[in-house]
């Protein structure tokens, strides 16, 4: 009897040893915040404000389509540990995040909780308050997810992400702050250079493949005449295609855009068929090599696109 | 022993979550209030309900003489760059005040605003139904190619079903999910929903034999408490077991027309879910994911176990370990547990084992033209008889997918089942199955199936299907 107590006893010590370690070893990890985003580009502008007080990962990749991520269960133990969850909202990652975060099992970082930040709440959506209608395609209500392709949001982003930093680590707002400025005037001094490069090609026509472009023609004054996709998320029928050759020889577009993580077949022939050029624009940061940060995807965006028009 | 530790750990579970909502809620009155016991406080519900709803039409249209005012507002700023009115302003920007003037200049010039790019006010939820529920409706028709009424039965089409799902949060702490299927009623008991035909007299189910005229199941109902302490998560009501892999998917979810021969013949035609409670806990091992569920069910399956006559619990356990090969590749391996009693008196008992092994590959940057599934099942049972004797009998099937391009999809699959209470009796089918998806919201297919067994003459099968959906873009099951 006394033997058995003595050993539950050893043992009762063990477990509460464990439990410290696991404790202290906890707090060690909170020295830094825990940044977890959906996409890339929110990743490089939370880490440019965060700078080394913060740890960021993202869970899609830049090269992959953030429509469709696989809501793997490896990520939902990435999404246990964060700090902050940072998503780019407007439905965009509707097909993969709810999974994640009930599967997380971190009650902060699911819609609706403290640690959830929709870095699309400032932002003035395009093409929200269409009919939701699937004969529509793929369609979101809420507006067009791809905002941050205009880099004007990007600043509008960053104030929301420094604001969540600051809320959720008041102890390093000062630091925050300068980073937020630093950035800010970093991308607004970049944002002239990219305006001006494109001021020549104002009204240019281009063909993309998916609507990821409207924000992005829109700042930077494209005319997007049409779609490979004849709707979003349809994939393009030999009838779309033909038509979409014959109008682009009309309207003599020279440009086509597109998106790394489409297939490239038919985008090839219709640039055989009517000799436009071919640009393949990451939409994302890490989408083509030599595009890793979001003020690096832009230069990238406007040296291709800018090369291409000429 | 086993049952106690369990009934401990769920009012332990119980108590906590109880106690979480207690602290985090601040009005646990208004809970109360919620369930009028007598007419009085019925009528004063109605009171309160009318109060509410007079606030509400008040406050929509003091929301709507906003927007006119904002939006008059916003028609004498014509002049400036419209800007989102949480953006900073120049005056607060911290870019350097000349930068933003050039920057804003240049911004003018180059903005183009036709039709399509104008922007647009927030969308705002259309009276009220953003707190609808979500609901989706899914239709599932069948076409027997080959049908031979005298071994089919029944017609050549046949509706399956109509599967209503809604979904939705409760409250902070927990959401529900309900699943309706509605199917006309087989009027031939041959022509089973699964398409796999019953040609052992005995191992023909209880009900569904003479029923003709439309058929309501519920085939899901239970609310999830998701924010339990300890990262723990329970479902409480009716739901798909947590046994191997294929029982979780619904019926349009399966990649294939039918369902395997193994998951018929011992969890039952549609699956088997069972009316009770389920708690699962995640655990964390570095980069992989772990994950241990218990269950405490009626045991009205049956099938394997007693259909509900035996009035007692059947448990059921599973462990599941996933992990990443590479950024593109994984594999899933799990371990289910369960038993119960399989007959009126609760003497006899039945056991259910099953291992399930499934590698998935989709490469990220085609991940939407090319991808690879391979999944494994393999059933184990053990089941006591009259004489006290344990017959062990065994069942499994293999399956393999690949994504052909962007909308096709070819796969295969080999099944081999017993039967519970037997194991002389074999059955082996092998399928080849394609199938084609428009878009994300529908899909055709074609399945061959030649079924071979040592009790009766070979099968072959035709089967096409239609699968169609509409609703809110949902989030796609892992």
């Amino acid at each position: 009897m006394n033997k058995t107590t003595a050993k539950l006893s050893r043992i009762a010590f063990m477990i509460i040893a464990l439990a410290i370690v696991v404790i202290f070893s906890a707090s060690c990890a909170f020295a830094k915040m825990n940044v977890v985003t959906t996409t890339p580009d929110l990743a490089d502008i939370a880490s440019n404000i965060g700078g080394d007080k913060i740890t960021v990962v993202s869970i899609a990749k830049g090269y992959q389509d953030p429509h469709f991520v696989e809501a793997k269960p490896s990520f939902m133990t990435i999404l246990a540990k964060a700090d902050l969850y940072l998503v780019t909202g407007m439905e965009l990652e509707q097909g993969w995040s709810p999974i994640l975060e009930q599967g997380a099992r971190n009650t902060a970082v699911m819609k609706g909780g403290a640690s959830y930040i929709d870095c699309s709440s400032a932002i003035q959506p395009l093409e929200a308050n269409v009919k939701a209608d699937r004969s529509l395609g793929d369609v979101h209500p809420y507006g067009n997810p791809h905002y941050l392709l205009d880099p004007q949001n990007g600043i509008v982003v960053a104030g929301t992400i420094y604001k969540a930093f600051k809320k959720k680590d008041p102890a390093n707002a000062a630091y925050y702050e300068a980073n937020y400025k630093t950035f800010v005037s970093a991308l607004t001094k970049k944002q002239i250079e990219w305006l001006k490069a494109m001021k020549p090609y104002k009204g240019l026509k281009v063909v993309t493949y998916h609507k990821t472009w409207v924000y992005f023609a829109r700042r930077f004054g494209l005319d997007v005449v049409a779609q490979v996709e004849p709707k979003p998320g349809i994939s393009p029928s030999p009838a779309h295609i033909a038509s979409l050759i014959k109008m682009m020889k009309e309207q003599k577009v020279k440009v086509l855009i597109r998106e790394p993580h489409f297939e490239s077949k038919i985008p090839d022939m219709i640039c055989r068929e009517t000799g436009a050029k071919q640009v393949v624009m990451p939409i994302m940061p890490g989408g083509v090599s030599g595009s890793n940060s979001y003020i690096g995807m832009f230069d990238f965006i406007i040296n291709h696109l800018t090369a291409a028009a000429r | 022993m086993y049952k106690k530790h369990f009934v401990i750990l769920l009012l332990f579970s119980f108590i906590l979550n109880f106690a979480g909502a207690a602290f985090a809620s601040p009005s646990t009155q208004s809970k109360k209030q919620a369930k009028p016991a007598d007419s009085q406080s019925a009528e004063k519900m109605k009171k309160m309900q009318k109060q509410i709803d007079d606030l509400q039409s008040e406050l929509l249209k003091m929301k709507d003489e906003m927007e006119k005012m904002k939006a008059e507002k916003q028609a004498n700023q014509e002049k400036t760059v419209p800007q989102p009115e949480t953006s900073p302003s120049p005056s607060e920007s911290p870019a350097p005040d000349n930068d933003q003037q050039e920057l804003e200049k240049l911004q003018k010039e180059m903005q183009t605003d036709d039709e399509d790019s104008k922007e647009s006010e927030k969308a705002k939820p259309q009276g009220g139904s953003s707190l609808n529920p979500d609901i989706s409706v899914i239709g599932d028709f069948v076409w027997n190619l080959n049908h031979n009424k005298d071994i089919d039965g029944g017609n050549p089409f046949q509706l399956r079903e109509l599967e209503i799902g809604i979904q939705g949060n409760i409250d902070p702490w927990t959401s529900m999910a309900a699943f309706v299927s509605v199917a006309p009623g087989s009027v031939n008991s041959k022509s089973s929903k699964n398409l796999i035909y019953k040609r052992v007299k005995t191992a023909t189910s209880k009900h569904g034999d003479e029923e003709s005229g439309t058929s309501i199941d519920l085939e899901e109902c239970y609310t999830n408490f998701h924010k339990l302490p300890l990262g723990l998560q329970m479902k409480a009501g009716k739901f798909l077991m947590n046994f191997g892999k294929d029982n979780l998917l619904h019926p349009h979810a399966k990649p294939y027309v039918d369902i395997p021969t193994v998951v018929n013949n011992y969890l039952g035609e549609e699956g088997m879910a069972g009316t009770g409670a389920s708690l699962s806990a995640m655990i964390p091992l570095g980069r992989a994911y772990g994950e241990i569920t218990a269950e405490a069910v009626n045991d009205e399956n049956e099938t394997t176990f007693s259909g509900g006559t035996s009035g007692k619990v059947l448990y059921n356990g599973h462990a599941k370990l996933f992990t990443d090969l590479s950024e593109s590749s994984n594999i899933e391996a799990g371990y289910s547990y369960m038993t119960g009693f399989n007959n009126e008196d609760a003497t006899r008992l039945s056991k259910l084992q099953g291992v399930d092994l499934t590698y998935r590959w989709r490469p990220l940057q085609r991940g939407r033209y090319n991808s690879v599934l391979v999944r494994g099942e393999h059933f184990w049972s053990s089941r006591e008889n009259t004489e006290g004797r344990y017959i062990n009998t065994k069942g499994y099937y293999g399956f393999a997918q690949y994504q052909l391009n962007r909308n096709w999809y070819i796969g295969t699959r080999y099944d081999y089942s017993e039967y519970p209470y037997t194991s002389k009796l074999h059955e082996k089918s092998i399928s080849g199955i394609l199938t084609y998806y428009p878009t994300e919201f529908s899909y055709m297919r074609l399945q061959y199936k030649s079924t071979d067994s040592n009790y009766a003459t070979p099968l072959y099968q035709w089967l096409f299907q239609l699968n169609f959906m509409v609703g809110p873009h949902g989030a796609h099951k892992f």
